[in-house]
């Protein structure tokens, strides 16, 4: 029952509030691949993104754990109403499974997609097999823990255990940025352990949806070419294993402590803010701003550089985009998109 | 300037270290400039621009280093590296099809090199799963087992109620995270990080004591039973275990594998 109570948090409601946002930002996906993978990451952005909008003022107010979580699972009930009374009138896709072309295409396309299936599947039982032992923990889980056991947020010293009312020292830093909230959220409707969720179950979960985004990244530069997509993917998926020179590097994150915030920014969403940004460019089309400025929110809520680096891709890459288009009229877009960076920039440095 | 300039370039060798990812990168960079218009104005240009904002040292100056701090290293995560180098490959791969007729041949010319590409890679660079610090695990919190046993033994002699404890260097980052009943003296704050300012003088000087090798154990255990820190537990290998701890009012409650646990009378 607790697993099944955690797939529908981290699988089921995002796929279908992935699906919701594909609808609305009209988005045109060819092959059941690049769906699948797009419903899941931007449905769990989407969700983070609207965690982040309500447990920033919650978190401020000082209120109960429990209050939080109730405030998040009426917005994405709300979501959820809005999907089905949308989805009644869209009319169904439909997608291709596999390339078009000689039997050596598909036979090439099936070797990569086995591949690339197995290097992640390989990095998945990692997760689940093996352990990191990370000092940081020692405040993010702990954190969660807090949450999940005592019913407050960051009122209590992780160390000591003791309550102190207020944001200590370093947890003030996660007021502005509370990925470990959502955690505790996540583990207190599927009644697991916190720490279990995160360094167990959630990593697999959490490094699917950064394959994903490579995926979706792979589509849009190979114009939805399926076989070049999970070469692309194999690729990804094997240098990432091999690009770990030092402790510092993108990819060990990655793989190795993907459960805290600062990690899951660097695995999925700076990957997944690359693709909308590249989207828009390429796709001309307004509505894509909804998915850069779902993808801004979610950062803001991952880590406090999250915040910061949002405002900074956004801004650099819309920068380009425009002049090179000259499409002056995604100025607005552009700047409301960096709204997130300013408002939790700002909340960051008060109350740090 | 030219101390700005030095830091950024000592936070770049940081973050690539002596792998060859980045002249692989640096490689797909030209090579994409050579696939055509199109991967130029999506992909190279935008990272260059990318990188020029990051690594500019005027901005390191007056923005990064305010914003960022002493991380500043992991805005270089906002340059797509890997993603580069998959585009690059496939491009590259894609131009030397175009010569090719049989489609066979160019399915073959595909897999050889992506084979290629990674021998080279795995020839050059370290697997990540090799480190240090990555172990199997027998516990689903994904601790030291040594803190699970430590933390079970301690809950189960306060009946499930909460714990006030002094807990060595080795097991109190990770005891809390398995137990939130558990309450320590002192933590990872004491290495200077989360609220070490909240930490009194006493509670400095007894986490001093304890992580030294040789702690003035009359001082730890006086401080410990005022502020009704029932238990003390400390690594078997320490001299601790050489004291006679009755002395001081905490006699041996519990002899684990590498850890004893002492109990205030």
């Amino acid at each position: 029952m607790k697993i099944i109570l955690f797939l529908l948090f981290v699988f089921v409601l995002p796929m279908m509030i992935g699906e919701l946002i594909e609808i609305i930002t009209k988005t045109k996906l060819k092959d059941i691949y690049s769906v699948l993978a797009f419903r899941f990451v931007v449905g769990n952005a989407t969700q983070w993104a609207v965690f982040q909008l309500v447990a920033v003022p919650l978190i401020m107010a000082k209120v109960k754990f429990m209050t939080l979580v109730v405030c998040w699972c009426i917005c994405i009930a709300v979501l959820l109403v809005f999907y089905v009374a949308i989805k009644r009138k869209t009319e169904k896709g439909s997608f291709c499974l596999a390339v078009d072309g000689p039997i050596s295409d598909k036979l090439t396309m099936m070797f990569f997609a086995l591949l690339a299936t197995l290097l992640i599947a390989y990095q998945c039982y990692k997760y689940v097999r093996y352990m990191h032992l990370d000092e940081d923990d020692s405040r993010f889980i702990v954190n969660a823990v807090d949450a999940y056991f005592n019913n407050t947020m960051m009122l209590t010293n992780p160390t000591t255990g003791e309550y102190m009312g207020t944001w200590v020292g370093d947890l003030a830093k996660d007021v502005a940025s509370p990925w470990m909230m959502y955690v505790a959220t996540i583990a207190k409707l599927s009644s697991i352990h916190p720490t279990i969720v995160a360094h167990t179950i959630l990593p697999p979960f959490l490094l699917v949806a950064s394959y994903c985004a490579y995926y979706l990244f792979a589509t849009i530069i190979f114009k939805q070419d399926v076989l070049k997509s999970f070469m692309f993917l194999s690729v990804v998926a094997f240098t990432n294993m091999y690009f770990s020179d030092t402790v510092y590097m993108q990819t060990v994150f990655s793989l190795i402590r993907i459960w805290q915030g600062k990690a899951t920014l660097a695995a999925v969403m700076i990957p997944f803010m690359l693709y909308a940004l590249v989207k828009t460019y390429i796709e001309d089309e307004s509505r894509n701003y909804i998915i850069i400025a779902i993808s801004s929110v979610a950062m803001c809520l991952l880590s406090g550089m999250g915040i910061f680096f949002s405002g900074i891709m956004v801004g650099t890459y819309s920068c380009y985009f425009i002049l090179i288009k000259r499409k002056w009229k995604y100025i607005p877009y552009a700047i409301l998109c960096c709204i997130p960076t300013i408002v939790y920039g700002m909340v960051y440095s008060l109350i740090r | 300037m030219a101390e700005a300039l030095r830091y950024v370039k000592y936070f770049f060798a940081l973050y690539f270290g002596h792998s060859n990812i980045l002249y692989i990168y640096l490689i797909s960079l030209i090579v994409l400039c050579l696939c055509g218009k199109d991967k130029r104005k999506i992909i190279v240009y935008p990272s260059l621009l990318l990188i020029f904002v990051i690594g500019n040292p005027i901005l390191y100056k007056y923005i990064w280093t305010k914003l960022i701090g002493g991380t500043y290293w992991r805005m270089l995560w906002m340059i797509p590296v890997v993603a580069t180098i998959g585009c690059a490959l496939i491009s590259a791969i894609d131009k030397i099809n175009n010569k090719i007729d049989n489609s066979l041949c160019k399915n073959l010319t595909k897999i050889a090199s992506v084979i290629i590409l990674f021998a080279i890679i795995v020839g050059t660079n370290k697997n990540v799963y090799k480190r240090d610090n990555f172990f199997p695990v027998n516990n689903m919190y994904k601790v030291p087992d040594s803190t699970v046993t430590v933390c079970k033994t301690l809950i189960e002699a306060e009946a499930g109620g909460e714990v006030k404890v002094i807990m060595p260097a080795s097991i109190y980052c990770y005891a809390r995270q398995y137990d939130y009943r558990i309450h320590q003296m002192y933590g990872r704050d004491v290495e200077h990080y989360m609220a070490y300012d909240l930490l009194t003088e006493e509670k400095k000087k007894v986490a001093s004591e304890m992580l030294s090798g040789n702690p003035d154990m009359s001082f730890v255990t006086e401080v410990a039973k005022r502020d009704g820190y029932k238990y003390i537990v400390c690594e078997k290998s320490s001299t601790v275990d050489n004291i006679d701890m009755e002395s001081y009012g905490y006699k041996l409650y519990s002899q684990l594998d590498d850890y004893l646990i002492y109990c205030a009378d």
